[in-house]
């Protein structure tokens, strides 16, 4: 009898317990508009890094944005309300990707070109047909495909022999190691070299901190960060220091430029601030996107993602990364030293304009 | 809902409390048994750090336990290995529709437990046991950069009740963690950029916390049953269960249903 009672009692309890698994968990939001509308709101109060250092009332933006959003707001609505919401942060790293409605950057998006306005990647295989038919001597290389093609060669300039690299993305996937390690060694008996991150929109941390190594020749601090790691506004971590960690010194007495544009993003940016410690790296080209900081990637109770940034980035010294108006400058973009824009009509005619320049650059500077 | 689960525990022990302080002649030579388990590891979790959204799946898993000891104090060493594909709950996706986030996470669990058994009382049908587990459960995220989502070590009492037949014998055993040290991912987790020079045995150390039982509670149960087929050899059924919440950096609530059979070697 007690074995019985004890069998039933015990089927009972494996009822029970299996059944409470998944009701044990709930998620925070509705799948409604405003459990959407407060689910984004909230991921980027708490993890969104530059609010003090843009000046952004939070708190506030929820009251203008928020207040006609009810549970029967319909998606249309809601798109509408959560990109004035991020627009308003003018951050190359806030993003909502909505399926079916379309997707959103905080900070407007650039033409690739100054005297056009396009943002056809074919006008981008153009612009490198272009080099490595005009500029770069016979025996270049490549590897990738396009638009992702990397490509090193060497370019007669006077009487001197210049290294040319374009890096067009630091995704590591696409990334490929040994071939920019290959450029390196080829690079060697150049007198200068010049390294392309037009259009290189970014990628991870370790394929660009890899690429720095590689043609930094003095170990310097570049930048400070701080990531968020709290609830509060200025919830931050301590400094986190990012060096340049040289692997070699093959570009020690050797000029650098890098050429940037205005799609040059996020991990390219870093590779230009990391390039630009180096007391032998100018740039040239055009003010970068404006994306410094890591980036979360969440997903909403209705399936809609977005992103942000949860990082604040300081100078060496340990002051926000501004322009000279005390601008922080996430969604501003770091101007070069020389400002020559990429025109798609001088390309059409064979010329890169911000490449010309930079060679013209290096003969004046090769000692 | 953790409170009805925590009163069902309770009770289920007081009602099987009618035993006195004791041991039988027989239980006091000392033995050991090896313990070979497999089965469904189910595990549905919510982990703020990484998304709002709840992630869930279920797979085959692989225990091995050793005990040792006699009737008044027993031993336990138990590991426990499963590879689980969760996939995010509650929202359709397109296999066209692409997903910023993760829309799986692609996890490694592995447990590792001791646990010393004191006998406190005995009657003919039933021993209940005071028991003291060192636990430790880690999940690895192979989607997030073969990153740690937790690491979790703690000293949890509890008490077993086994029913003493002659082939036949019913377990269950409860338990609440009551100290533990937790190491999860940093508040910022990054779900796509890779890290910089990044080293995890330093972020770990980094995000080594001692929780108390307000910042990481906890119900671990087990129920079950086995059968002796033999002097040496029994086969047993159970059922696992473990409910976690862990409110530091950010909240994590997992829960955890295990179902198993497995064989019992006397050595």
């Amino acid at each position: 009898m007690k074995l019985k009672l004890t069998l039933i009692y015990s089927i009972l309890l494996l009822i029970v317990f299996p059944a409470c698994e998944k009701n044990l968990l709930k998620e925070e939001f509705n799948n409604d508009a405003v459990g959407n509308f407060n689910a984004l709101w909230t991921e980027f109060d708490l993890y969104y890094g530059a609010f003090e250092a843009k000046h952004i009332n939070w708190d506030s933006l929820k009251v203008v944005y928020g207040k006609n959003i009810s549970t029967t707001t319909k998606d249309g609505d809601l798109y509408k309300a959560l990109t004035g919401l991020i627009g308003t942060l003018n951050d190359g790293h806030a993003f909502i990707y909505a399926p079916g409605l379309g997707s959103f950057n905080s900070h407007k998006l650039r033409s690739f070109f100054s005297d056009a306005d396009t943002r056809e990647n074919s006008k981008i295989i153009v612009l490198q047909e272009v080099i490595q038919k005009d500029y770069l001597n016979d025996d270049y290389r490549k590897t990738g495909s396009s638009p992702f093609t990397f490509f090193y060669g060497s370019i007669n300039s006077g009487t001197h022999k210049i290294g040319y690299l374009c890096i067009p993305t630091f995704v590591s996937e696409d990334y490929p190691e040994q071939f920019v390690e290959d450029a390196v060694s080829y690079f060697k008996n150049m007198d200068a070299i010049i390294i392309d991150i037009r259009f290189n929109s970014g990628g991870s941390a370790e394929a660009f901190v890899k690429a720095i190594d590689l043609f930094s020749s003095e170990r310097k601090l570049y930048i400070k960060s701080k990531d968020r790691n709290g609830p509060q506004h200025n919830d931050f971590t301590s400094f986190e220091d990012h060096y340049t960690e040289p692997k070699n010194s093959y570009f020690k007495t050797k000029p650098i430029v890098v050429l940037v544009n205005g799609q040059t993003a996020s991990s390219s940016e870093h590779f230009l601030l990391g390039m630009k410690s180096q007391s032998n790296v100018i740039s040239v080209g055009d003010t970068t996107w404006g994306a410094f900081s890591v980036v979360v990637d969440r997903i909403m109770p209705n399936g809609w993602q977005y992103r942000l940034g949860a990082q604040v980035v300081y100078t060496p010294e340990g002051k926000l990364l501004t322009d000279s108006k005390g601008n922080y400058l996430e969604g501003i973009g770091i101007a070069p030293d020389y400002c020559v824009k990429d025109k798609l009509q001088s390309i059409e005619n064979g010329h890169d304009n911000p490449l010309d320049f930079a060679l013209t650059k290096l003969n004046l500077i090769i000692k | 809902m953790e409170k009805v689960l925590i009163n069902i525990l309770l009770f289920t022990v007081v009602i099987f409390m009618n035993c006195k302080a004791g041991q039988n002649e027989a239980d006091t030579v000392k033995e050991s048994k090896i313990q070979f388990n497999t089965g469904v590891y189910s595990l549905n979790s919510i982990d703020k750090l990484y998304s709002e959204k709840m992630y869930g799946g279920a797979n085959l898993f692989l225990g091995l336990s050793y005990f040792h000891g006699k009737g008044t104090n027993w031993q336990l060493l138990e590991a426990e290995y499963a590879g689980i594909e969760r996939k995010i709950q509650n929202l359709p996706i397109n296999d066209n529709q692409i997903i910023y986030g993760s829309s799986s996470l692609n996890s490694i669990i592995f447990h590792l437990n001791y646990t010393y058994f004191h006998l406190l009382c005995q009657n003919e049908t039933r021993s209940l046991y005071l028991f003291l587990t060192g636990s430790d459960f880690n999940f690895v995220n192979i989607t997030l950069n073969n990153n740690y989502e937790l690491i979790n070590s703690s000293l949890a009492p509890g008490l077993y009740l086994e029913t003493d037949g002659a082939k036949h014998r019913f377990f269950i055993q409860v338990s609440i963690p009551l100290l533990s040290l937790s190491a999860r991912s940093s508040y910022s987790t990054n779900t796509v950029q890779n890290y910089e020079h990044f080293d995890i045995w330093k972020d770990i150390m980094n995000n080594l916390h001692v929780l108390n039982p307000v910042q990481s509670k906890g119900i671990y149960a087990k129920i079950g049953y086995t059968l002796d087929l033999s002097h040496k050899t029994s086969l047993i059924l159970k059922y696992d269960f473990t409910y976690l919440k862990i409110s530091y950096p950010r909240e994590l609530t997992s829960v955890s249903g295990v179902y198993s059979t497995g064989f019992i070697y006397k050595l």
